[in-house]
């Protein structure tokens, strides 16, 4: 009889496991779709009695593993909140690889933010078109022509409007309105000590790092923000272009082929074979990597971005350190040019699972009015901010703490939609160092909105040849970059084009032409 | 596991059929355990093999699990395109080099290792060892990396400062960035992290043996090396056998200590990339990254293929060399 009684005991717990098992997978399901619970729920309706009624909640994937900001919460999303009746549930991605997985399954949240996923997002099998949905809720919501020309799907429908991009009107309007570029900073003690030599050309550059490595040998000469950072000072420097394609000659071609980025690839070798920069700068995999060096003071130059050398003091000064680096504002070289050729940064997408498609579109609404632009990346006004006679936004908080924006919610949610020129003003502080270098730099950008329009549909043979010919760079570069002598490094670079153009890097390009010729304005 | 026969005498005298169901009525507990591992194959490695479907089709994300059905054929499209490939030989290459040598090297480690933890006296010492040496196993490799850079790297790495300041070398060792040092790389970090884990099964296998083949051997006058030959070898040889099979089974995944695809994608860096790209990462990059999810079957396919191969000859020659075999 205990025999027996054990025994089922035992089959009790196995069911019992198995039930258990069972919930937990269950709910692991529901965890994974980012909150999909249309429910408002009655704590947020006590909090906003004014809009008991109206409180919906969307669920937002945002396919951005990095995103500062991970959740809803602050004043400022509460605002938002307030005003359009609309409040978010977060999911940040994991990695890449999630989006994919969560179309395939269909298994999609109300909104999808991306930037990497945009061209297979706008699909009439994945999301709604915004048009439609303007002609249907809100038709006083106007996107200006550009814009539409630029947002326009293959399919003559418009899926989403990119954020993070301004109208050439739009930043005409606005000339303190600068944004981020690549940049190079120095150590100013060291810079004093050896009595501030000139830097007005690449090869002033040079002297200053070998100066640096013969005199002071504890320092690495140049170190280089390995996070899509390399070789973007420099190819901006000799006028090519880093990525994608890019117009001569009214012929697209890919970036590979420009003289000019040969021209930096044997500039960044020799700074190699100088001793300048170390081999272990093109394998390092986390920017914290390279920061380290930077922050612990071992790195003389540090390539990076505009506003890399305050962004820098000020984590040195709260260090404790007793140095400071000062941004390179001018350019080193008459060639310099930096190509602007994208419509935009992210973009978000109301998906064919979204439960109220009405309240979807008229957020974006909101968030794409100047009013709802400048409250989410600014705050509210007389609060937050106020308005500088001189044309751009006085902020009342440390505004580039990450914590403060994390504490306020704000700037990052106004990415959904908003502009570009808003960004720059938030940004824009007068007399530091980053505004220099910036206002510097727009004056060698050169804009081509259009030939971002020249997307292969992610699962074509021309997007195959585009991914294959990616990956082999991320391989073979580091050969050219390393090269014992100038002769093997064009050598190596001539080979890359050769893997390339068998690859199918001249169909591709005849594609890209026949695209372009067709979304180009004439 | 076969249920002991009962004597012909207490078997009850009915139909064949009944008899099947009154002697698996005497075993439901014991079916039921049965019943939920194959319920667990049946949805997580049975069902999902449907998916191989796409390796031969034009499938798109957007289409959805549906998609797997209802894509155009396409052929061996997707296996053309990986074969062509202009790295395809290099792929192929490091992953068959790496899964050997570390099949070759790691093996032996633990069982070695076994040998020589059970012939320690202290059997504090002993334990203390075999704690510190499966410890390791608990690490995951993003830490590992962060260990391996702290130690080896050319810019901050102690063990070249160390180095460097005794006047050893003159020039840092670039241990992480030459391809030369990759593949001794992995396997050796693969065996500091793993060897202690599997050293646990042989010890126990070990513990298994009978003392009184020990004590014979003592009084035959056999020495220490003489009983490890002639008993702890022999008598953990079938371990050792399914062991053996099993890392096989997993070659192409790095054998016994696995982390192939973790070694390749944390530890490769575009200038090692010569030695330190594989099959699996390719597929990773190229296909699951983008989205490919056909393309990175196709290539999975493959990689099956060889790897069931390679576990039913290594299965066939065990059972014809030694006679014990998995299957």
């Amino acid at each position: 009889m205990r025999r027996n009684k054990s025994v089922k005991g035992m089959l009790l717990l196995l069911a019992a496991l198995t039930v258990g098992v069972v919930g937990c997978s269950s709910g692991n399901t529901k965890g994974n779709e980012p909150a999909a619970s249309p429910s408002a729920t009655s704590t947020e309706s006590a909090a906003n009695p004014s809009s008991n009624e109206e409180l919906v909640e969307l669920s937002l994937f945002v396919d951005h593993s990095w995103y500062p900001t991970k959740d809803w919460s602050g004043p400022i999303p509460e605002e938002i909140t307030k005003r359009t009746g609309v409040k978010l549930n977060i999911t940040v991605a994991t990695d890449e690889k999630q989006l994919p997985l969560m179309i395939a399954s269909g298994d999609l949240p109300d909104l999808v933010f991306t930037s990497n996923q945009i061209v297979r997002m706008s699909d009439p099998k994945l999301s709604l078109p915004w048009d439609d949905l303007i002609s249907q809720y809100a038709p006083d919501f106007v996107v200006d022509e550009e814009r539409i020309k630029l947002n326009t799907a293959n399919d003559g429908k418009i899926y989403t409007v990119l954020g993070a991009y301004s109208t050439p009107e739009e930043w005409a309007q606005y000339p303190l309105a600068t944004d981020m570029g690549p940049g190079v900073m120095v150590r100013q003690d060291i810079m004093d000590k050896m009595g501030n030599p000139p830097l007005n050309t690449l090869e002033d550059f040079k002297n200053v790092l070998i100066r640096v490595k013969n005199e002071y040998k504890d320092q690495i000469p140049l170190v280089m923000n390995p996070a899509g950072w390399i070789r973007t000072y420099f190819s901006s420097q000799f006028g090519a272009a880093n990525d994608g394609l890019v117009e001569k000659d009214g012929q697209l071609i890919h970036f590979l082929r420009q003289a000019e980025l040969l021209e930096t690839y044997k500039y960044m070798n020799s700074l190699y074979r100088e001793g300048l920069i170390t081999a272990e700068n093109f394998a390092y995999k986390n920017e914290d990597q390279a920061k380290q060096l930077a922050l612990s003071g071992k790195a003389f130059a540090y390539e990076w971005t505009t506003n890399g050398a305050e962004t820098f003091n000020a984590q040195i000064k709260a260090n404790g350190g007793d140095y400071s680096y000062t941004q390179i504002v001018n350019q080193l070289n008459d060639q310099a040019a930096i190509y602007k050729n994208s419509a935009g940064w992210s973009g978000t997408f109301i998906t064919k699972n979204n439960k109220n498609p009405e309240k979807s579109i008229k957020l974006m609404q909101f968030l794409f009015s100047e009013e709802g632009d400048r409250l989410a990346k600014w705050g509210i006004e007389g609060e937050h901010w106020n308005w500088n006679e001189q044309g751009f936004p006085e902020m009342t908080y440390d505004k580039l703490n990450p914590e403060v924006q994390n504490k306020l919610g704000i700037y990052w949610w106004a990415n959904l939609v908003g502009k570009a020129v808003n960004e720059g003003l938030f940004y824009y502080t007068p007399g530091t160092q980053t505004a220099a270098a910036e206002v510097d730099q727009a004056k060698i950008k050169v804009y081509n909105p259009y030939i971002s329009k020249v997307k292969p549909d992610p699962d074509s043979r021309e997007q195959v040849i585009l991914t294959n010919i990616g990956d082999m760079l991320e391989n073979q570069e580091a050969k050219v970059y390393l090269a014992k002598t100038e002769e093997e490094a064009v050598q190596a670079y001539n080979e890359m084009l050769k893997k390339a153009e068998d690859m199918g890097l001249a169909d591709y390009e005849k594609w890209a032409n026949e695209k372009y010729n067709e979304v180009k304005p004439n | 596991m076969k249920p002991e026969a009962q004597p012909a005498s207490e078997r009850p005298r009915v139909s064949h059929g009944s008899s099947v169901w009154t002697t698996f009525k005497k075993q439901k507990a014991f079916q039921f355990f049965v019943l939920a591992g194959m319920l667990f194959l049946l949805v997580f490695s049975y069902g999902p093999m449907v998916g191989i479907l796409m390796a031969f089709k034009d499938y798109r994300i957007v289409d959805g699990v549906g998609g797997i059905f209802t894509s155009e054929w396409i052929g061996m499209r997707h296996f053309k395109d990986f074969v062509t490939d202009y790295n395809f030989e290099t792929l192929v290459k490091n992953t068959l080099i790496l899964s050997f040598l570390k099949l070759f090297f790691s093996f032996p480690v633990p069982i070695l290792f076994a040998i020589m933890l059970n012939e320690m006296r202290s059997q504090v010492f002993k334990r203390i060892v075999q704690t510190v040496s499966y410890l390791p196993h608990f690490i995951s490799w993003v830490v590992v990396t962060g260990i391996l850079y702290a130690f080896f790297s050319t810019d901050v790495g102690i063990i070249n400062d160390m180095l460097m300041q005794l006047g050893i070398i003159d020039k840092p060792l670039d241990l992480l960035t030459d391809p030369n040092y990759f593949w001794g790389l992995a396997v050796a970090s693969s065996i500091w992290k793993e060897a202690g884990w599997w050293t646990i099964i042989f010890l126990a296998s070990i513990a298994g043996l009978d003392p009184s083949l020990y004590e014979a051997a003592e009084i035959d006058g056999a020495t220490r090396l003489q009983r490890i030959r002639h008993v702890t070898v022999p008598g953990i040889k079938g371990s050792i056998i399914v062991v053996l099979i099993l890392s096989l089974g997993n070659i192409l995944g790095g054998g016994l200590v696995g982390s192939n695809f973790e070694q390749s994608f944390l530890l490769g860096n575009p200038l090692n990339s010569d030695t330190s790209q594989i099959v699996q990462t390719y597929a990773f990059n190229v296909g699951l990254a983008q989205g490919r999810f056909a393309f990175a079957t196709a290539i999975d396919f493959i990689q099956s293929v060889i790897a069931l191969t390679l576990i039913l000859s290594s299965n066939y020659i065990a059972k014809k060399v030694s006679g014990s075999s998995l299957f």
